[in-house]
């Protein structure tokens, strides 16, 4: 397998050590792209119509998660970013150990596997309803979408990080920020015709009802609407000054984030009444009835293009991410054979991503071929959260320890009170790890300790066993260090 | 959306071409497939028997005004699922994705998806759908809801459908 981006001869060791340290002028971003890749990471339209069900409460449902999960996450990674290059795993590492910190990074990497065949399903779905609604069960269309738009994902990652920030930044404009604003404008229209808005608005029915574990479970699970908002510090060294613009991005993020998950929701609450919202199958019958109150049917492939740029450009944004964060721990500590660490002329960690892909295509086989796969495809979405929760966990402790062990490095922000937003967050993921181990109505089969017993097994194979193994037969003669380049190496203004 | 590369950065030129050239690419790419989009909408929407579809219509929202359920207009109802049903009739596997996805996720759009509460007033209602548009897959999808495990984390309707989902009772 080449290492070449291009098929050309393998870079030698300096174009390899350049490449890392990555802090030549061609290749940064600016903080403004880079806060549109955290926010394409983790927010578009596909939540907005499930949302919208809940009416003026979907305002609660996710500003709620927002201070106990979003602040905490956004605000700790931030001040960790400004301080310290190399994403979670340099974090974790100087915080509590280097084997937490290949941890932390294996649990976020292990994640984006099995996220990416829902992902793609998702698209390969939209794609199908516009086109020929049929085609959405044919394993043959599933399998082809998801391996073609996979491994085109992974050829454009492997062109580098500025590359993969246009493309990223590109579908989060064309294809949720844009629609965002059409939805809401179609909604305010819809109200200044003089039509009163489905769903009430007025203070009573701002928090949904108290009902018991349903509510909490709701409450809870909405918690994960913010996870992924860390997995693009791993980039921070692409700024001209990280310590200043990181948290100036991540700001920006959480902004654009709260505006993309509950704008659109109430929107769509304005016209279509929750009962109505709930008789449609899937995220696009959704759209295409909003659009039909208005007559304009016609946006409704337009919307449905748009959403699959916007699912794309997110793609691309996990594969640069949780890999490079991956490649950094494994070169420095030999936890990978160094067929893995090598890396393309424009410092992308390509045989990281292959190997990925391998897997990736196996398991995507799986989901479009084996009905029963897809079906139960759900039980790894939530074994997969679960793991990616054990990252959080050791991403809040090790913030902690840094401020105690460490408060003098130089950091470009200090997060406030970062006590409190870590114990916020700490006690938030152990919630909605908790509550991954409610089982949900797809179970059908078995009892509620069988349920703690497949998805507490997952997460034991997923999360420990083979991080486990990574450790335990690594060689001291795979590492190969590259220079290190610290986030706040250059002055502050 | 990216910085501007100083003139003088060895090996810019081949890095920024190649760069617009997947841009460029992905743009055409683009395009091509929102065309494809556009045209085979249209014609699906082309395809379907209008009288039919007002029928169908009329008779499903009359089974919604039976059981309480607000439901779109008559008018809206044919345009969305025509005369064949659209995504409710093309698979019952497809229908069971589309309850997985929707009417039982969490909020989020990212890694962070996961199941959630299932509204069974959804189920009430699909199940009507299903007997309008496809009833031959009406034992399909009975087995599937029968399937379900719908307990403490799932919701049901209120006695009053227009205090929407913020009335839920848990089963």
């Amino acid at each position: 397998m080449t290492t070449s981006g291009t098929g050309t001869a393998p870079p030698n060791r300096e174009q390899v050590r350049q490449a890392m340290t990555a802090r030549t002028p061609r290749n940064y971003v600016t903080w403004i792209t880079l806060a549109f890749m955290i926010t394409s990471s983790v927010a578009s339209l596909r939540a907005a119509p499930t949302m919208a069900v809940y009416g003026l409460a979907a305002v609660f449902l996710y500003v709620v998660p927002a201070l106990v999960f979003l602040l905490p996450t956004s605000l700790v990674s931030a001040e960790l970013a400004s301080g310290w290059s190399g994403g979670v795993y340099r974090w974790v590492a100087e915080g509590l150990s280097k084997p937490l910190g290949f941890l932390a990074v294996w649990c976020q990497f292990a994640m984006t596997i099995f996220y990416y065949p829902s992902l793609l399903g998702y698209v390969a779905s939209t794609f199908a309803y516009v086109i020929n609604p049929a085609l959405a069960s044919n394993g043959v269309y599933v399998a082809i979408v998801i391996v073609v738009i996979y491994w085109a994902g992974v050829w454009v990652s492997s062109q580098g990080t500025k590359t993969v920030a246009g493309l990223s930044s590109a579908g989060l404009i064309i294809g949720t920020l844009i629609p965002a604003a059409i939805l809401v404008v179609l909604g305010i229209v819809f109200l200044g015709q003089g039509n009163q808005s489905a769903a009430p608005m007025d203070a009573s029915h701002l928090l949904p009802q108290w009902t018991g574990i349903a509510s909490l479970v709701l409450i809870v699970n909405n918690f994960l609407s913010y996870a992924g908002m860390e997995m693009n510090s791993v980039h921070v060294n692409t700024l001209r000054n990280p310590g200043k613009e990181f948290p100036r991005a991540m700001f920006l993020a959480i902004g654009l984030v709260l505006v993309i998950f509950i704008l659109p929701a109430v929107a769509i609450s304005w016209v279509i009444p929750a009962d109505q919202l709930s008789l449609t199958a899937g995220v696009m019958q959704a759209f295409d009835a909003f659009f039909a109150n208005f007559g304009v049917s016609w946006l409704t492939p337009i919307l449905g293009l748009m959403l699959i740029a916007a699912s794309i450009g997110g793609m691309l944004t996990w594969l640069a991410g949780p890999s490079k964060g991956l490649l950094t721990v494994a070169r420095e500590e030999g936890y990978m054979p160094p067929f893995l660490q090598r890396l393309n002329k424009n410092g992308v960690q390509q045989n990281i991503l292959v190997a990925q892909g391998v897997f990736t295509t196996v398991i995507a086989l799986l989901y479009a071929f084996i009905p029963d796969v897809s079906s139960a495809y759900w039980i790894l979405s939530v074994i997969t959260t679960q793991v990616y929760l054990i990252m959080y966990l050791l991403l809040f402790v090790a913030a902690m320890r840094l401020r105690r062990t460490a408060p003098d490095h130089p950091r470009g922000y200090r997060a406030p009170a970062l006590g409190v937003l870590c114990v916020v967050g700490f006690l938030a993921s152990v919630a909605a790890m908790i509550i991954g181990f409610v089982p949900p109505a797809q179970f059908s089969s078995g009892s509620v300790w069988t349920y703690i017993l497949i998805v507490g097994g997952g997460l034991g194979i997923i999360g420990l066993l083979i991080p486990w193994l990574f450790l335990r037969l690594r060689k001291p003669s795979w590492r190969q260090p590259a220079p290190e380049v610290a986030a706040t190496d250059e002055p502050e203004a | 959306m990216t910085t501007t590369t100083p003139s003088h950065e060895a090996g810019r030129g081949t890095g920024g071409q190649r760069r617009w050239i997947t841009y460029t690419a992905a743009a055409v790419l683009l395009l091509l497939l929102g065309a494809i989009m556009m045209i085979q909408f249209a014609g699906h929407q082309d395809r379907q028997d209008e009288r039919e579809a007002e029928q169908k219509a009329a008779t499903l929202h009359a089974a919604f005004a039976d059981i309480g359920i607000t439901a779109f207009s008559e008018e809206t109802i044919a345009r969305v699922l025509g005369s064949d049903g659209g995504g409710f009739c093309t698979d019952p596997a497809a229908l069971v994705d589309a309850t997985a996805n929707l009417g039982s996720a969490n909020g989020a759009a990212g890694p962070g998806l996961r199941p959630s509460v299932l509204d069974e007033r959804r189920l009430e209602g699909d199940r009507l759908v299903i007997e309008t548009y496809c009833p031959d897959q009406l034992d399909e999808f009975d087995a599937y809801v029968d399937s379900l495990n719908l307990d403490d984390t799932t919701t049901q309707p209120t006695s009053d459908p227009s205090t929407d989902a913020s009335t839920e009772e848990t089963s």
